[in-house]
Order: structure tokens, then C-alpha cells, then sequence
């Protein structure tokens, strides 16, 4: 008789999820699903509301990547007032978003993931955690600790606060720049530097240890998709939408973002409340559609990041697969979430070592212009659209949301597979095969309060069913 | 110094009335002259940590909802001393104060005299005002707040603070 095996919760991510296998009656994987049970429902209740009040609103989706919501919600502002915002705004704005990305991808690397990559997959569960890692590699703790306050601490001067701030609005920014603040910010990127250099080549050094989860951890063709400058280059505020296939083959090129619809499609699942985007052309039947989103996914579609240290990284990146092909192990999110803080962190100095960068003028003014708004950034975990439609007094009447943890479902759930299969050979699990499941989605980092625009941990359970449906064993950590 | 670490969510119901009793405590100690300063967050991360291991720190003061027991017992203000050897099981984005103290000694060597005070909640949906029990719990806080600070810091002559609204 077939089983199925659930992990529930799952933990060190964000949100409430859990995994289930399914084996056949050889006790071999049939069929493995990544499930999110937490529901919210911000598209509803965000309707009824004014647009001015949308960044503020979607902001409070998640305490993790708030600043995202922030920047999509404010473009998606934009676009209802028609208007192009001041340069500095803009710049602003990129400022907020790139220290977003140190803090939120050190938190992912040091004290989600770090655990596993330096303690080891197998070791004791009760150390396996940022404390465990206190203990064994202080100096790792303690880098990690101080650059996420470096790109909180640089949220907190723009914004205000660290955690939602209300500080982007439809038009531009709530306050500019003041030179103080701008000084302060210079002198907190030294640290950073050095701190980010380090964990690199820590990254760099662990990989031997995990050859075998390389090759099993999310390592399988699919596509990618992100904004890339018009250029080509890394991008994470603005820029066109490209599409990439496993073979490095451009689908779509210098797509408006405003077009998404053309190219992304949602289908449902009755097992899941997190929806499952896909790439409409090859439709969704057998995942045909499925695509990565993410730092791996950016790293892959851009043809050059833009600075230099990043650009020297990313040349040592692509080493790892085949020449002009994407690297395609999901394995490498956590090199390519590197990659990214050091470019951050190369244009946050950019950024403040600019004349205008405490110019007083950061707000364009105007009213309801055009009755849709669409805004697309780039999160740290992929890209992020908020679409609004208004009535003429800028009143929601639909709001539509597509995160990344989304698009990353398809990609998920096969990652989930992959490792199950490899690693799951009868009716029972261990503890080290339970967080390598996790770590599958872990790599993703995903943010299933924001995909859901829920909140909360997220712990993991996992559960293995009989054919018929009948629950033979489970094992769980919260 | 004493830091107050006040947290919770202010959107949430009782969930804010950590934050609420981190302000009743601030204005206590201000009343007493005693050096304070306070955070103000949604929940507890390691980036905590550099703030409590200033060299000025020598006390840290967490102030939090907890769920109040269905039997109707503990319905007021609790003090209660922290211990890093009780930190659990780390597994989301968030911390006890426990672990919080743990990571302070264990990275900075900085070992500070640590209390959790929490007030009771039974509302954790959306809104911003307390329930009855948690209202409740704040009228009867301050001679609480005061006899703490009087073990801890000393009697002190002024005037009692009055109760929160």
C-alpha cells in the first residue's frame, strides 16, 4: 500500500507551510507537495481603500520585506498619478531598496541557512539554529548580526523606522535626505564591505561539503524570469522583464512589466492557498511553465551586474555550470543572495557619494490620472507586482498581488521532490532527511506571509500518507 | 543604563500592550531619575544584540503580551527575572529573551540583570484598543511597576505614577 510522509511545520522561513510525500507501494516517491496554509486575503480587504493609502497598507504583508511592498505599491501609485518621479526620489527609493536587500539576505544566509551549511544537515536539531552557531562560530554570528543592522539602520534613516516604515507615496518619497544622514550611511558601508567579502568565501568553502546536495537540492532545468536593466544589467527597482530558459535562450526580452498578464498566468490548487504562477506561452500542464524568480534567477538573466566587485564575483559564479548556460541548482540561491548584497552594498555607496542625493526635491504632484496602476520591483526573493484599479476618486475597486514566493512554487514543489526522492528510500524519515526537505525551501527564502499576505513563523510538518489517504507516519517540529 | 525592549504588535489587539507597558515603565523611570532608554519593536531578532551589549547596559527589561489562562488566575502585571539557560528551541525569524541573552554573552561577554514584565491579553485581532482584561491589568500595574523598581533601584519619594488610560 503507498504512504505519504508530512513535515509540518516547516521552519526557519516565513510563514506556515507543510510538505507531504506520497510513496507508492515500493515505498519509492510518487508525488511530494509543498503546501502554504496560512490564508490572509489583502487583495480583498484592500479594496474600498484609497490608492494614497495602499503603500502604508501592503507594507504590513510581512516584517521582513515591508520595503518591498513599500516600492511596488508607491510605483503602482505612480502609474494612477502618471506621473515620473524626481530623480532623487528615485535614487531614494533604490537606496531603501538596496539596504532592504542587505538586511533581508544576511538574515536568509546567516541565521536561516548558515546553520545547516556550516553545522552540517545531520547535526543536533536543538543546536542547528543561530544559537548553535553563536556557539561554534561566533564570528559568523556576529557578522551576520551587524550587517542585517547595517541595512536596517539605513532603512531606519531613510524611513523613519526599520520595520514599515511610512516613507515611499505615490509620486515620489515622504522626506529627503539630510547630509548627516547621508555621512552616516557612508560610514556604516566599511564593515559591510568586509563582512560580505568573508562570508563568500566562507560560502565558497562549504561547497565541496555539499556536493551531493548541489546536485539534488533544487538542480533541475527550468526557466527564469526577473528585470534586468534596459542594458541587460542586475536589477532589483525598475527595468524590463526577461524570461530565460535552461539553455540560456532569451524567451522574452524588454517586456513592459506593466504587460505581466501577457506573459504569467495563476493557476490554483485546492491543496494550497499559495497560487501557482507559470509562464503563460508553454502553459502550465506538467510544469511546463514553471520558472524560477529570486537571486538565482537575477544572477542567471542578467548579462552583467554593473559593479565591480559584484562583476568580478559573477564571472566566479558562472563558473559552476556550463559555458553561456544559466546555473540551475537551486543550491546556488545562497551565492547568487551574496553576490547580490555585495552589488547592493557597491550602490548604496554609489548612491551617497552622489551630488543630488540630498536634493529637496523628492515628491511630484498631481491627481488621479490613469484608473490602473501597476508596480513591479524586484524583491529580495523575486519579482513583485501590485496592480490597483481605481475609480476616478482613487478608490481600489481590485487590487492584485503576484509575490515571489508564488512565481517559486512551481520551482518548490519539484525541489521538494527531487530531495525526497533521493533522499526518502522507505516508509520512514530521520531527522537529517526532514531538514534537508526544509532546506529545499529554505534556498528559496521564501516569504509565505507576503505570498499569502499572511503572517506568522513557519513551522513544518511532515506526513506520510497511504494511497488510500491513510495517515502512516508524520513527524513535525514547531 | 536600563534598557527597556518593548514589543509587540500595535495593530493586534492586546498584542500591543507590551509596548504600552514598556511607555508605563519608561515614565516610572523617569520619575525615579533612573537612566532609560527604550526600543520599541515588533519582535525579538538578534539585531538586538549590539543594543543590549552596549557598555552602558546593565540591566535589560522586556515588556510583552502573554496570553492570559483560562482559569482567570494572573490577570495582573507580571515581573519576572530572566535566565539565559532557559532559552529554547530556535526555529523562525524571532527569539525569546532568553536566547536574546544568551547570544549577548555568549558573542559580546556582556552579562546584564534581565526581567521579562508582561500583561495579560485575550485579543489578538485586528484593532488598536485592549480588552477588558487587559485594560484591567494596567489600572492595578503601576504600584506593581513601583515596588520592582523600589527592590531593584531603591525607594524612591515621588509621587506615584498614575494609572495608564
Amino acid at each position: 500500500m503507498g504512504r505519504t510522509v508530512t513535515i509540518d511545520p516547516v521552519t526557519r522561513i516565513e510563514g506556515h507551510a507543510k510538505i507531504t510525500i506520497h510513496l507508492d507501494d515500493n515505498g519509492a516517491v510518487e508525488d511530494v507537495r509543498f503546501h502554504v496554509t496560512e490564508f490572509r486575503g489583502f487583495e480583498k480587504f484592500c479594496v474600498g481603500r484609497s490608492f494614497w493609502e495602499m503603500p502604508g497598507i501592503t507594507a504590513r504583508i510581512c516584517g521582513i520585506c515591508p520595503v518591498s511592498h513599500l516600492m511596488a505599491s508607491a510605483k503602482a501609485g505612480d502609474a494612477i498619478l502618471g506621473v515620473k518621479i524626481p530623480p532623487t526620489a528615485e535614487k531614494l527609493r533604490r537606496l531603501m531598496n538596496w539596504a532592504q536587500y542587505v538586511q533581508s539576505h544576511a538574515l536568509s544566509f546567516f541565521h536561516l541557512s548558515a546553520p545547516d551549511l556550516l553545522l552540517g544537515m545531520d547535526s543536533d536539531p536543538a543546536t542547528r539554529n543561530i544559537v548553535g552557531l553563536v556557539a561554534t562560530y561566533p564570528d559568523v554570528a556576529k557578522n551576520g548580526i551587524r550587517l542585517r543592522q547595517i541595512g536596517q539602520e539605513i532603512i531606519r534613516i531613510l524611513g523613519g523606522k526599520s520595520v514599515h516604515p511610512s516613507w515611499t507615496v505615490p509620486g515620489g518619497v515622504r522626506q529627503p535626505l539630510q547630509a548627516d544622514d547621508r555621512d552616516t550611511i557612508k560610514r556604516l558601508l566599511p564593515d559591510a564591505f568586509d563582512i560580505i567579502e568573508l562570508a563568500l568565501d566562507l560560502l565558497k568553502e562549504c561547497f565541496e561539503a555539499h556536493t551531493g546536495d548541489i546536485e539534488s537540492f533544487g538542480h533541475f532545468p527550468s526557466l527564469f524570469a526577473g528585470l534586468v536593466t534596459p542594458e541587460g544589467g542586475l536589477e532589483h527597482y525598475d527595468g524590463l522583464l526577461r524570461v530565460m530558459d535552461a539553455d540560456g535562450k532569451l524567451l522574452e526580452d524588454g517586456i513592459d512589466p506593466a504587460e505581466y498578464r501577457n506573459i504569467f498566468e495563476e493557476a490554483v490548487e485546492p491543496w494550497s492557498y499559495l497560487k501557482f504562477p507559470y509562464y503563460k506561452p508553454l502553459g502550465y500542464e506538467g510544469g511546463a511553465g514553471m520558472y524560477r524568480v529570486g537571486p538565482l534567477a537575477r544572477i542567471n538573466i542578467c548579462d552583467f551586474i554593473g559593479t565591480a566587485r559584484a562583476d568580478r564575483e559573477l564571472r566566479q559564479f558562472r563558473r559552476l555550470g556550463e559555458r553561456g548556460k544559466p546555473i540551475i541548482s537551486s543550491f546556488h540561491y545562497h551565492y547568487a543572495r551574496l553576490i547580490e548584497i555585495l552589488f547592493a552594498l557597491e550602490k548604496i555607496e554609489e548612491a551617497v557619494e552622489s551630488d543630488d542625493i540630498t536634493s529637496t526635491r523628492v515628491r511630484s504632484e498631481a491627481g488621479v490620472n490613469q484608473l490602473v496602476g501597476v508596480g513591479v520591483s524586484e524583491a529580495p526573493r523575486g519579482t513583485l507586482f501590485h496592480e490597483y484599479h481605481v475609480d476616478e476618486n482613487g478608490i481600489l475597486q481590485k487590487a492584485n498581488l503576484i509575490v515571489a514566493t508564488g512565481h517559486n512554487n512551481l520551482a518548490m514543489n519539484k525541489t521538494v521532490r527531487q530531495i525526497a526522492e533521493r533522499y526518502v528510500t522507505d516508509a520512514t524519515i530521520d531527522e537529517g532527511i526532514l531538514n534537508r526537505i526544509e532546506h529545499g525551501i529554505r534556498m528559496y527564502d521564501p516569504c509565505l506571509s507576503c505570498s499569502t499576505h499572511a503572517v506568522g513563523q513557519m513551522p513544518l510538518e511532515v506526513r506520510l500518507l497511504g494511497r488510500d489517504g491513510t495517515l502512516l507516519d508524520r513527524i513535525s517540529r514547531r | 543604563m536600563l534598557l527597556i525592549i518593548a514589543y509587540g504588535t500595535p495593530l493586534r489587539g492586546d498584542d500591543g500592550a507590551g509596548i504600552v507597558l514598556g511607555e508605563l515603565l519608561e515614565h516610572c523611570c523617569q520619575r525615579r531619575c533612573i537612566a532609560t532608554r527604550q526600543l520599541v519593536c515588533h519582535q525579538l531578532a538578534p539585531d538586538l544584540v549590539p543594543e543590549m551589549t552596549r557598555p552602558e547596559i546593565t540591566r535589560v527589561i522586556f515588556t510583552d503580551t502573554r496570553v492570559a489562562t483560562a482559569d482567570g488566575s494572573g490577570l495582573s502585571v507580571i515581573v519576572e527575572a530572566l535566565d539565559m539557560s532557559n532559552s529554547g528551541l530556535v526555529s523562525g525569524h524571532h527569539l525569546s529573551p532568553e536566547t536574546l541573552l544568551l547570544i549577548a554573552s555568549k558573542l559580546h561577554q556582556h552579562e546584564v540583570k534581565a526581567w521579562q514584565i508582561t500583561v495579560p491579553g485575550i485579543s489578538f485581532g485586528h484593532g488598536q484598543s485592549f480588552s477588558s482584561v487587559t485594560r484591567r491589568a494596567f489600572s492595578l500595574a503601576p504600584p506593581i511597576l513601583e515596588s520592582f523598581l523600589d527592590e531593584e533601584f531603591g525607594k524612591s519619594d515621588s509621587k506615584a505614577v498614575e494609572p495608564a488610560a
